[in-house]
């Protein structure tokens, strides 16, 4: 009855030993094991641990021009940003609009913007970032990290339970990560005006729940939430709603 | 003027002229009662005035001595160290006035009337003719003092009675010539006429003074009294017979120095907030290392971890023969300036500055940066960089609440790419991009929204701009130029 059979005692192992590997290749010091919600539940089903894990790295993938990685990245940052502590961001492409991250919400008393000379300095100043207990998140845009430089950073988030998030173009998907979890963002079609993404699960460690999400941006309070229209069995229905919109703009 | 009349009362008898020399000739700085009763006005050519004095007038006419009538008000200053624990002169070319600072000190003198009638007793006794005010900012003391004080009649303004001042006149700001010329053209006259005009416009039109006279005087921006006292200075610096260039017998040098300097600030609890280190070559050139930081700190090794960042970027011409080391901004430990970022524990506020001295000093202070919305609908001029060790005087504003979320992209492009456009209606939004050979074929646009700036802001913007969303999902901010019709990508949702 309530006895365990033979098949069961060796996937009980197996999680175990699992679970001890996770722990180790995570840094012998991990001290946290804090999740923090993303405020989207079909993004929160991404993560292991059904939210982004103090003192670990999460790497956004995107395509070169507007894929979206950056802004779904940088949303998330800021809700899963501890309160009280600030943000630093390190902005490598000298692009980054702080007037777009106030609508959105951002605090910009609370903010730090790092804009690097170039992408060694980023890393570097992305690592001091991470070794500090006081930030809250960490969040940059470098594209090339080598393997240690990304297990530095890593030990880093790990040692002082903080948060990093990496966003690179898509061209690094082949390159080794220490990342906990690697999201590849693909814009989709718009609802009613509000910006789209498919958000990707394309490694991790442990097991998410979901592999896919697809999110929108609310256009009024700035906020990720479930796009469930993608399962519209009726796709036509969107899509009319932006026939309509754009007959309105351009005044035909 | 006081400062003859004290040293040879005869003259306050005598028809008493100080000029100045201008390139158009020679001036009337200032005149006595009786040089004005005869008519005789400020600016006006010496030549010119000379002809309202009658054949009997014993006339003095001497050129005004800037050093000399400075270093009389610092005098007077000292004499009057007794009502006030810190007393300086007001920060321009040709001080006229004596800033005290007077809080604390009333109760020594029954009441701030008290101490003001005393104030006026002793300067008169000193032979000395003033007009004081007592008011809550610099400021406001300074506009009471010039524009409601009278002689012998000294002028209180209670705390929370500022609006009293808004009737004065503009020259109660302390704005140079220029701009109270612009203002009086314009017919703005009072200081409530100011008050009354948008913030953006006057720093646009007048430049930033004018705003940061209008926040001084309502006490909306500190403002500090330099005091007449030199202040000690903290100081060590070592002399070498023989040059050195190896970096670690330099890094030893500084370190030593930084010891002795360290030693000087701690038993007084004090830390420093700017250092400057300054390296002498054998050929006679200099080399500074110079660090700012968030707080005041004495923390010896974060300071030499600071400089070692620095001196990695240093390349020396010749060996060091000397090394100055000074602590330039010196301030308690205990009360440090208002801190970067409120909450959180001390220990977190302190290891976050820590970090942020530490970026600032390897990526340089430009690179680490606080930003701040300025009202300005053009976007590039819509937010303004502040250095971090600037933040405290950084100005947090808010877009105006109509725009939400994503009406503006998170990435902007330092310069709008110019783009290829078709366009199904002459002036309609585009339908397809293109941008270096990339095809965007675009699936909905939003109504445009016109970005216009004024006429006096410079380079003027008149672009209508569109969000638009690619076939693919992207999303993308366009405008057109109106002056020209020429299109431009501007941002991404990246």
């Amino acid at each position: 009855m309530g006895t365990l059979n033979l098949y069961d005692t060796q996937k009980q192992r197996i999680v175990e030993l699992q679970s001890r590997i996770r722990a180790c290749e995570r840094g012998a010091f991990a001290h946290s094991t804090r999740y923090l919600t993303t405020g989207c539940d079909a993004l929160d089903t991404l993560f292991p641990g059904q939210g982004v894990r103090q003192g670990s790295l999460v790497e956004w993938l995107g395509e070169s021009n507007a894929s979206g990685a950056g802004t779904v990245s940088l949303m998330t940052g800021r809700r899963v940003c501890p309160a009280g502590r600030p943000l630093v961001l390190i902005d490598t492409r000298h692009d980054l609009f702080p007037l777009s991250l106030s609508l959105l919400g951002f605090d910009l008393s609370r903010l730090i913007l790092i804009r690097p000379a170039s992408e060694r300095e980023a890393l570097w100043a992305c690592e001091e970032a991470l070794r500090c207990e006081a930030v809250g998140v960490v969040w940059a845009n470098i594209e090339q990290i080598t393997s240690t430089s990304f297990r530095r950073l890593q030990l880093a988030a790990e040692d002082s339970a903080g948060i990093g998030f990496l966003v690179r173009s898509t061209k690094a998907v082949h390159q080794p990560s220490w990342a906990e979890v690697r999201f590849k963002v693909h814009p989709s079609p718009s609802l009613r005006g509000s910006p789209g993404f498919q958000v990707e699960v394309i490694s991790h460690h442990g097991k998410p729940h979901h592999t896919t999400a697809d999110i929108m941006i609310d256009n009024w309070k700035g906020t990720l939430y479930e796009n469930r229209h993608s399962a519209n069995p009726l796709p036509l229905v969107p899509r009319m709603d932006v026939a309509t919109t754009r007959r309105r703009s351009t005044g035909t | 003027m006081q400062r003859l009349v004290v040293a040879q009362p005869e003259l306050d008898r005598c028809l008493l002229l100080l000029t100045e020399r201008l390139q158009r000739g020679e001036f009337v700085r200032y005149g006595n009662r009786l040089a004005q009763k005869r008519g005789v006005r400020v600016g006006m050519p010496v030549s010119e005035a000379r002809t309202f004095f009658r054949p009997r007038d014993r006339i003095i006419v001497e050129a005004v001595q800037p050093p000399q009538d400075r270093q009389a008000l610092i005098e007077l200053a000292l004499r009057c160290e007794r009502f006030s624990f810190r007393i300086g002169l007001e920060e321009t070319d040709h001080p006229e006035s004596i800033l005290m600072d007077v809080t604390g000190v009333a109760q020594f003198f029954s009441s701030e009337q008290g101490l003001a009638e005393e104030l006026d007793r002793a300067l008169s006794n000193n032979r000395y003719n003033g007009r004081i005010a007592i008011s809550e900012t610099i400021g406001s003391a300074w506009a009471a003092a010039h524009f409601l004080a009278g002689s012998h009649q000294p002028v209180v303004i209670p705390a929370g009675e500022l609006h009293r001042l808004e009737p004065l006149p503009v020259m109660g700001l302390r704005l140079d010539d220029s701009t109270l010329t612009k203002l009086e053209r314009l017919g703005i006259q009072t200081i409530r006429q100011v008050l009354a005009l948008d913030r953006a416009s006057l720093t646009r039109r007048f430049g930033a003074e004018i705003v940061t006279r209008l926040d001084q005087l309502r006490g909306q921006r500190p403002e500090t009294i330099t005091p007449c006292h030199p202040l000690p200075t903290y100081r060590v610096e070592r002399n070498l017979e023989e040059g050195i260039s190896h970096p670690e017998a330099i890094e030893q040098l500084w370190s030593l120095l930084l010891r002795q300097l360290l030693d000087l600030l701690t038993p007084k609890c004090l830390g420093t907030r700017h250092l400057e280190c300054r390296l002498i070559m054998e050929d006679r050139t200099s080399q500074s290392l110079s660090l700012r930081l968030c707080e005041a700190t004495s923390d010896q090794q974060h300071i030499a971890d600071l400089l070692r960042f620095q001196q990695e970027k240093l390349r020396l011409s010749s060996p060091v023969v000397a090394l100055m080391m000074e602590a330039l901004d010196v301030s308690p430990l205990e009360t440090n300036q208002q801190e970067l970022f409120d909450g959180g524990t001390r220990g977190h506020a302190r290891q976050f500055s820590m970090l942020v001295n530490r970026l600032s000093s390897r990526l340089g202070a430009e690179a680490v940066l606080v930003p701040c919305l300025l009202p300005d609908p053009v976007p590039e001029r819509a937010v303004q960089m502040h250095q971090v060790s600037d933040a405290n005087s950084a100005e947090f504003t808010t877009f105006p609440a109509r725009f939400h979320g994503v009406d503006r992209p998170t990435a902007l492009f330092p310069e709008p790419r110019p783009v290829e456009v078709i366009a199904m209606l002459p002036d309609g939004p585009p339908a397809v991009l293109f941008w270096q050979g990339i095809r965007f074929d675009i699936s909905y646009s939003t109504e445009p929204e016109r970005i216009e700036s004024g006429w006096w802001d410079g380079e003027y913007v008149c672009r209508d701009y569109y969000r638009v969303e690619t076939s693919s999902g992207q999303w993308l901010w366009v405008f057109r130029r109106l002056q020209d019709h020429l299109w431009f990508w501007h941002g991404e949702f990246f």
